[in-house]
């Protein structure tokens, strides 16, 4: 008990935080998806903070060209699993916390299976398969969604689905189509700034700390952009969009007969 | 009266600038008229609208000095 006060004394101190928010972190149990750009900030600060229990889904392996933002990692774990390896590195950070690893891709069993078990998803994903998949699993077993995605010198941030905030907006609402090949670059063709993911990465473990102890407004159905070579950030806010009815999957028969690779390639 | 249009990721490199001001062409509709005919490379782009800060879902009137944000959908990660 001595440990868990000296731990966490800076933010315990905080106004409005103190043992109760520092308890309702311990209860919590929050889903990362990606331990890569984004997952790496939001896994060291959710853990760092004290959040009891966290599930890590990646089943790529580290490569050098990582290494420029995803901090988890170094040089020695080329070539190891992302989630078994930040399980073990998030250990000796804070012991107090559990932390599980999915070495597995998010496919819809997975999500369907394993979404339940959290009170929030996080989705540090990199492609819009895994997003709107994510998106309309979190739609269907009306789960929180924390959402990021970041371009070349730019990020968004996004909470979505937040049950008893009405109106339960989701990324659908926003883009309810996701584009095709062409219409969007991706990083690995755009390229990102390292610290482009850690700035919305950190955004989001903001976000997921203020869900789940109370403080502050959170981001609900508000998209928030940075732009890093302007420091300009710009909020707007999102609306139920009628065409997001029509593109989502309604019931979990529609949403295991979607091919989430074949409609976002 | 003029409308300032912000432009975010790649519809910046698109119209090479991350604003334009322009004459208030009076609705929404009418400034994404404006968009792909001034910048072609917009029409096959995904975007979405906000006036003011607020999301547009289905086409609104410009009645006053205001600011257009058009954003496409991020992927990486």
């Amino acid at each position: 008990m001595k440990e868990f006060f000296l731990r966490y004394q800076r933010q315990i101190i905080l106004d409005n935080f103190g043992i109760t928010a520092q308890d309702k972190l311990s209860k919590a149990k929050v889903l990362v998806i990606g331990a890569g750009g984004l997952g790496c900030p939001i896994l060291q600060y959710l853990v760092a903070a004290g959040v009891g229990n966290i599930g890590i889904v990646d089943h790529d392996t580290v490569s050098l060209n990582n290494l420029q933002r995803q901090i988890l990692f170094g040089q020695q774990d080329i070539g190891k699993n992302k989630s078994i390896t930040a399980v073990e590195k998030l250990k000796q950070l804070n012991d107090l916390v559990s932390a599980t690893a999915f070495p597995e891709y998010c496919n819809q069993a997975f999500a369907l299976e394993q979404f339940i078990n959290y009170d929030i998803i996080v989705d540090a994903t990199d492609n819009f398969a895994s997003r709107y998949l994510i998106n309309d699993a979190c739609v269907l077993l009306q789960k929180s969604l924390v959402f990021g995605a970041v371009s070349k010198y730019e990020g968004q941030v996004a909470v979505f689905n937040v049950p008893g905030m009405e109106p339960m907006l989701s990324y659908r609402d926003l883009f309810p189509e996701p584009p095709s090949g062409d219409e969007v670059i991706s990083c690995a063709d755009a390229g990102v700034l390292g610290v482009i993911p850690g700035i919305i990465g950190t955004i989001q473990a903001t976000e997921v700390i203020k869900l789940i102890t109370g403080i502050g407004d959170v981001l609900v159905n508000q998209l928030l952009t940075y732009h890093a070579l302007y420091q300009r950030f710009y909020t707007v806010t999102l609306t139920a969009n009628p065409k997001a009815l029509h593109s989502a999957p309604s019931n979990v028969e529609e949403f295991m007969a979607l091919n989430y690779e074949v409609v976002c390639s | 009266m003029d409308i300032e249009i912000l432009f975010f990721g790649q519809l910046t490199d698109i119209s090479g600038c991350p604003s334009v001001k322009i004459e208030n062409p009076g609705s929404t509709e009418a400034v994404k008229e404006w968009l792909c005919k001034q910048y072609p490379g917009l029409v096959g782009a995904k975007f979405v609208m906000a006036l003011n800060n607020q999301l547009i879902v289905v086409p609104q009137k410009i009645t006053e000095p205001s600011i257009i944000a058009c954003m496409p959908p991020f992927s990486g990660g």
